[in-house]
């Protein structure tokens, strides 16, 4: 399980201007569990991904995965294994001059014997339909090309909890499809998931949905539930999804019909 | 017309790693004050094809034909925010104008003028650094940059991408304000429902070929399209489509929810005083 427990962070230096960004923040992930998470922009979702990745270290409070505190530096790189965050900037994730050696990065950092590393490149190149791109340069992909390299990359680790902070933005329509798709797959093999994202109607494939806002969670529920609820999701800088309004409207006009 | 590629087209063999990318493009115009919107899978060439239309690749065969030499052609690209490298915002975006020989004070007020058009108050954003300023906030500084400066054309990759819904609604009212002044703009993205609010004409890629170029309402109602280019079906197109299949009804042009539910409602009243009489 990974347990964030009254958490805070706060952007500045010392004597300097300070931004609380990240403010009382608690809430758990199970194993098997989908939660996702949608926020405005500045409410703080890219610094709680970068908590969970052990980049940031929280003011107070605490974050831990299976038990092993992330911000201990004797427990730190046993939980780092547990846990992979993907970031919203592919390119940020790109360290090699090949999608295989890419992908493969990250396995070799872990001490991974070379042909496991083989075959966990050459699943993930076959999972994210990138085999004909495996020789050539991520930086000369599109976007989403690269999104789904970075993927492949957090794939291929086997970790038991995989963040995502709005990975499906730069994606296409069949793409964000699929990423869903393997989380979900993911998470019923007994992987825990947090899904930050923009999308707030990808959010219905969630078990759990929390809205961020301004450093704090102010909700936690059934996605639908919240989705629906147009002073909590304004609450987090979005609008009732436009399908579910249809939806409503679509209701609505078989009772008139009636 | 602003720009034309004829019928012999212009095209980009880009070979690499024993890959090769081509991207072939023929019988493409924009006119004047036109919005046009990109989609296409990831990699079908959209922002290559964007590069093409501004000069910054030039194509290996055939030749774009600009009505006026003076055309200028302005683009923010994917991740915007990444173009931003001075200690404020109001460095970052009076530079290329300093550059061009505006003088400083011509400048100032153009870069104030371009910040408030964007609903960035000067006082309080011009001179933060941009690592100060959410994704939003950074992506409408971005398309300041661009207000600066008179450009014919302006093309935008991805505009909306990473953006919350309120910040959306931001962007699509700057862009229905640079509609409303008569300015040309290309817009790619991945997000349908953001085409559809914005653009009239979509332009669909795939495989570096233009594989549609007409209606947006004529794409998304055949489903023989959408599922050709797997792209995702708006949701108020998607609606219509399902009161179409249950409902019998005949839709095929409505892209905005507030005529359909204008058009439902109305449908309603006469369904219930029918029912009423």
């Amino acid at each position: 399980m990974i347990s964030v427990c009254e958490a805070c962070f706060t952007y500045g230096k010392p004597g300097g201007n300070k931004q609380r960004v990240i403010n009382n923040v608690s809430f758990e992930i199970e194993k098997g569990e989908f939660v996702a998470l949608i926020g405005s922009n500045g409410s703080g979702k890219s610094t709680l991904a970068m908590l969970l990745n052990g980049v940031c270290t929280p003011d107070s409070g605490s974050i831990s995965v299976d038990n092993l505190n992330i911000n201990k530096s004797e427990e730190h790189l046993m939980a780092k294994k547990k846990i992979a965050v993907l970031f919203q900037n592919p390119s940020e994730h790109i360290v090699s001059g090949s999608v295989e050696s890419d992908i493969a990065f990250s396995l070799e950092n872990y001490g991974i014997a070379p042909l496991e590393i083989r075959e966990r490149v050459d699943e993930a190149l076959s999972l994210f339909g990138l085999q004909e791109f495996s020789k050539r340069h991520p930086r000369q992909l599109s976007g989403g090309e690269q999104q789904k390299v970075a993927l492949a990359g957090i794939w291929a680790l086997k970790p038991d909890y995989i963040i995502c902070d709005e990975v499906t933005t730069y994606l296409d329509y069949k793409s964000r499809n699929l990423v869903v798709e393997l989380l979900k797959t993911f998470t019923s093999d007994g992987g825990g998931v947090l899904f930050i994202t923009q999308y707030p109607i990808e959010s219905l494939h969630a078990d759990r949905l929390l809205l961020l806002s301004e450093g704090n969670i102010v909700e936690s529920g059934i996605p639908f539930e919240l989705l629906k609820n147009e002073n909590k999701m304004n609450s987090s800088g979005h609008n009732i999804p436009k399908q579910i309004l249809l939806d409503e409207l679509l209701n609505n006009y078989s009772i008139g019909r009636g | 017309m602003l720009l034309n590629v004829d019928q012999s087209g212009v095209s980009l063999d880009n070979s690499i790693s024993g890959k090769t990318f081509k991207l072939d493009i023929s019988n493409f115009r924009i006119d004047s004050g036109e919005t046009i919107g990109i989609m296409g899978k990831a990699g079908a060439g959209k922002t290559t094809f964007a590069r093409f239309l501004t000069g910054l690749i030039k194509p290996d065969t055939g030749i774009i034909e600009f009505f006026d030499d003076r055309l200028r052609i302005g683009m923010t690209f994917q991740f915007p925010e990444n173009q931003f490298y001075l200690n404020t915002i109001y460095d970052d975006i009076v530079i290329g104008l300093i550059e061009k020989g505006v003088s400083e004070s011509d400048a100032s007020d153009l870069v104030n003028a371009a910040l408030e058009r964007v609903n960035l108050n000067p006082d309080e954003f011009a001179h933060k650094n941009h690592h100060c300023l959410s994704v939003g906030e950074n992506r409408r500084a971005a398309i300041a940059t661009l207000l600066c400066n008179d450009y014919d054309i302006f093309v935008f990759d991805e505009p909306s991408a990473g953006l919350d819904g309120k910040e959306i609604e931001n962007l699509i009212k700057i862009f229905h304000n640079l509609q409303h002044e008569g300015k040309t703009l290309l817009i790619i993205s991945q997000n349908s429902e953001f085409i559809t609010e914005t653009c009239e004409r979509l332009v669909v890629l795939d495989d570096g070929r233009i594989e549609y170029d007409g209606l947006i309402s004529e794409f998304f109602f055949s489903e023989e399209l959408v599922n050709k280019f797997e792209l995702e079906i708006p949701p108020v197109i998607n609606t219509q489509l399902r009161l179409n299949h249950y409902f019998g009804f005949n839709f095929e042009n409505v892209i905005k929810i507030e005529e359909l539910k204008n058009i439902l409602d109305n449908s309603r009243k006469i369904t219930i005083s029918d029912n009423m009489a």
